[in-house]
């Protein structure tokens, strides 16, 4: 320290001492100097807005791998990429107020405007998906209504007739958060109401699927219409996601608790009617808000809240086969 | 014999099913939230003025419940995200979720306030799983968690502070309230009477809103309050009030005393009734509870220099303006003046504590300034 030109050593009358301390306050940082000389003391301070964390995640878990794509203090509902870069539309952003595209160019993804959306019944878990991005089109759900955003000479973002989703099969249920499933068995219509779906799309001919319900289980369907199986300790959000690797039926699964509480994705393997943990979950700093396999079912797209930042934040998750 | 076990098996399995519930993540819709408070809320008018403190705290939670505070006027109509639909005035409250609110439906189908419970009654019914939602009081909340109710506390927002109204012959010397302000050992009761629950307060801000509270003392210095008060010829003898329904203010007004008089401070404390005003009380000194009206330190300061106008103090440094967009330093110069007259002596930061029942959910204590955000609150074990 004395060779960089800092002075060491017994305090004098007439020197001036300055005791200097960062410390934190709700808008930011904030730098104190209290500065002692003779008999007069003074205390000067520096404030230092506080910057949105871009602190890296922790290493991810063996098995999965996030990539985090983007972030912001708005809520983000879904988003989705064409796959390919394009000068015309690259991929979409989803919000409850509307959409919002990006193109790539030169390299560089860019923002080219977004439409809100018509005035819809508002929800306090509102919930929405990308169902597929088409040239300069991209169409949406969101909130049980079928949305479509053009980006033409102008951006037009249009909301239509009722939508429904998982082919077309479950309505979504106006003004809540969940979706409707008829099954029939034995002869009885019933009537399940779900979060979400994981189909096993490796064995349509079974018709394999499980449902997060609104009970709390997930419960796995087959050809007889009634559960063959059900799992608890499971979260809300599920995936079907195709590892590449050996196996079979692999199912992205988020954690418990609430929002307001740290989350996780765990991936299981469906044996017959038994859910097997394999690997050690992805943990995300926050409440894992929507899952969504991509098209492809070789990754998940997921949107989450870090509690620690406050921003949404959009990821892909891949499943790596650890070899 | 056998019907006597036969029905303790099954209370057990009551009990049982009542307390496990499935861990959820998405909020589910359905249910009636039950909520206890101390206060007695006699008219739901906003213009009609409350009893007291509490009536009055307890009077802006409900009306942040049943009128929309993000619309730009507040209207006759009621277009909270709750709705009216029982009213026993001073006894119970009923609301229903409005359907079409603004910002959403509400997850809850209703709330039900039940009024006048008193501290105890709220533990037990938390504890007998009666109720969903009730205020804890502070110095409670760590035997409230030893007994198994789930406890949630916001930052620490409310100071109790002491204040020193003028015009009183006792105090008026600025010694004497320095003698005072020197003798209060806070970190005992931070640790003794709050439980911990709490932390000392040497500024009128706390640590975590303004970033510069540390910069503040408040560790006792008992040897130099003697010196201060030995200064002083005839030694006045100080009646320090506080409020009597309040058992917390009655314990820390009685550290205080204890603390003065090891440093030859001749206090005597007295209780006041709740709605009695500062100004006609006979106190030389006084405790009050003061929460923040906003998490940012110049609104929040302003809101404390309201109160202080209010309670009768017109010095202007104490009730002098801030430019809107004051800087830390001339925040904390600000404090810096309010403080430095020993009128105002900051104690404790305390939180405010919420006990809640297994199964609610996605409960967030609010800012300060903000109320109970019960429409983002859902139960869990409800299927819609």
């Amino acid at each position: 320290m004395v060779r960089r030109g800092i002075h060491i050593g017994a305090s004098t009358t007439a020197e001036v001492q300055v005791k200097l301390t960062l410390s934190e306050g709700v808008d930011g940082y904030v730098w104190a100097a209290e500065i002692h000389q003779a008999d007069q003391f003074e205390i000067a301070l520096v404030s230092v807005p506080r910057q949105s964390s871009s602190a890296s995640e922790a290493a991810p878990a063996m098995s999965l791998e996030r990539q985090r794509i983007w972030a912001q203090a708005q809520p983000i509902l879904d988003f989705a990429s064409s796959g390919t870069p394009s000068t015309d539309l690259s991929s979409v952003l989803l919000t409850p107020t509307g959409l919002y595209g990006f193109r790539t160019a030169a390299s560089a993804t860019g923002g080219i405007g977004g439409g809100t959306f018509p005035r819809l019944t508002a929800t306090r878990d509102p919930r929405g998906e990308i169902v597929s991005i088409e040239g300069t089109t991209a169409r949406a759900y969101v909130d049980g209504l079928s949305c479509t955003g053009s980006w033409g000479s102008s951006v037009r973002v249009e909301c239509g007739e009722k939508a429904s989703t998982f082919g077309g099969e479950y309505p979504y249920a106006a003004s809540r958060n969940y979706f409707t499933a008829f099954e029939s068995s034995s002869g009885r219509a019933n009537q399940t109401k779900f979060f979400s779906v994981a189909i096993d799309s490796a064995a349509t001919a079974a018709n394999r699927y499980i449902l997060t319900e609104v009970d709390g289980k997930a419960r796995l369907y087959d050809n007889s219409g009634s559960a063959a199986a059900t799992f608890e300790g499971w979260g809300d959000e599920i995936a079907t996601i195709r590892a590449g690797c050996d196996g079979g039926w692999r199912v992205l699964v988020t954690g418990t608790s609430d929002f307001t509480r740290a989350d996780q994705i765990q991936i299981y393997e469906i044996r017959d009617r038994q859910a097997i943990a394999v690997g050690q979950p992805m943990s995300f700093p926050g409440p894992i808000l929507a899952l969504w396999p991509t098209p492809d079912g070789k990754s998940a797209r997921v949107v989450s809240r870090n509690l620690q930042t406050g921003m949404y934040e959009a990821s892909t998750v891949t499943v790596s086969c650890g070899n | 014999m056998k019907l006597r076990l036969l029905l303790l098996v099954a209370a057990i399995s009551i009990v049982g099913s009542a307390a496990r519930v499935e861990p959820a993540r998405r909020p589910r819709y359905g249910g009636t939230l039950r909520v206890e408070i101390a206060a007695t809320v006699s008219s739901l008018d906003p213009a009609a003025p409350a009893a007291n403190a509490e009536e009055a705290d307890a009077k802006r939670q409900i009306d942040a419940l049943i009128y929309d505070a993000n619309a730009s006027a507040r209207s006759s109509e009621l277009t909270g995200p709750f709705r009216i639909s029982e009213w026993q005035p001073g006894k119970l409250l009923t609301l229903a979720a409005n359907e079409d609110y603004r910002g959403g439906r509400p997850f809850l189908d209703a709330v039900e306030i039940q009024m006048g419970r008193s501290s105890r009654d709220r533990i037990v019914d938390l504890e007998l799983n009666k109720t969903d939602f009730a205020e804890i009081a502070p110095e409670q909340a760590r035997r409230a968690g030893e007994r198994g109710i789930h406890v949630s506390a916001s930052k620490p927002d409310e100071l109790l502070a002491l204040i020193f109204p003028t015009g009183r012959p006792p105090t008026d010397d600025a010694r004497v309230r320095e003698a005072i302000e020197r003798s209060v050992d806070r970190a005992s009761i931070v640790n003794f009477i709050l439980q911990r629950e709490g932390e000392a307060a040497g500024g009128a801000l706390p640590q975590w809103s303004s970033g510069t509270a540390f910069l503040f003392p408040t560790t006792a210095d008992a040897t130099h309050a003697k010196e201060i008060w030995a200064q002083i010829a005839p030694s006045p003898k100080i009646v320090l009030g506080y409020d009597a329904g309040d058992s917390l203010e009655q314990s820390v007004a009685e550290r205080i005393a204890v603390n003065a008089r090891e440093a030859g401070i001749v206090l005597t404390v007295q209780a006041i009734a709740a709605n009695e005003a500062v100004a006609a009380s006979a106190a030389d000194a006084r405790l009050i509870r003061w929460s923040m009206t906003s998490p940012h330190p110049r609104e929040a300061l302003a809101g404390m220099q309201q109160r202080l106008a209010a309670l009768g103090f017109a010095d202007p440094s104490i009730t002098g303006g801030m430019a809107e967009k004051a800087t830390t330093q001339q925040v904390f110069e600000r404090e810096q003046m309010i403080l430095n007259g020993y009128r105002i002596v900051p104690i404790v930061w305390l939180p405010h504590v919420y006990g809640l029942s297994a199964r609610v959910r996605d409960w967030q204590a609010p800012e300060p300034g903000a109320g109970w955000p019960l429409a983002d609150v859902w139960l869990e074990g409800n299927a819609p």
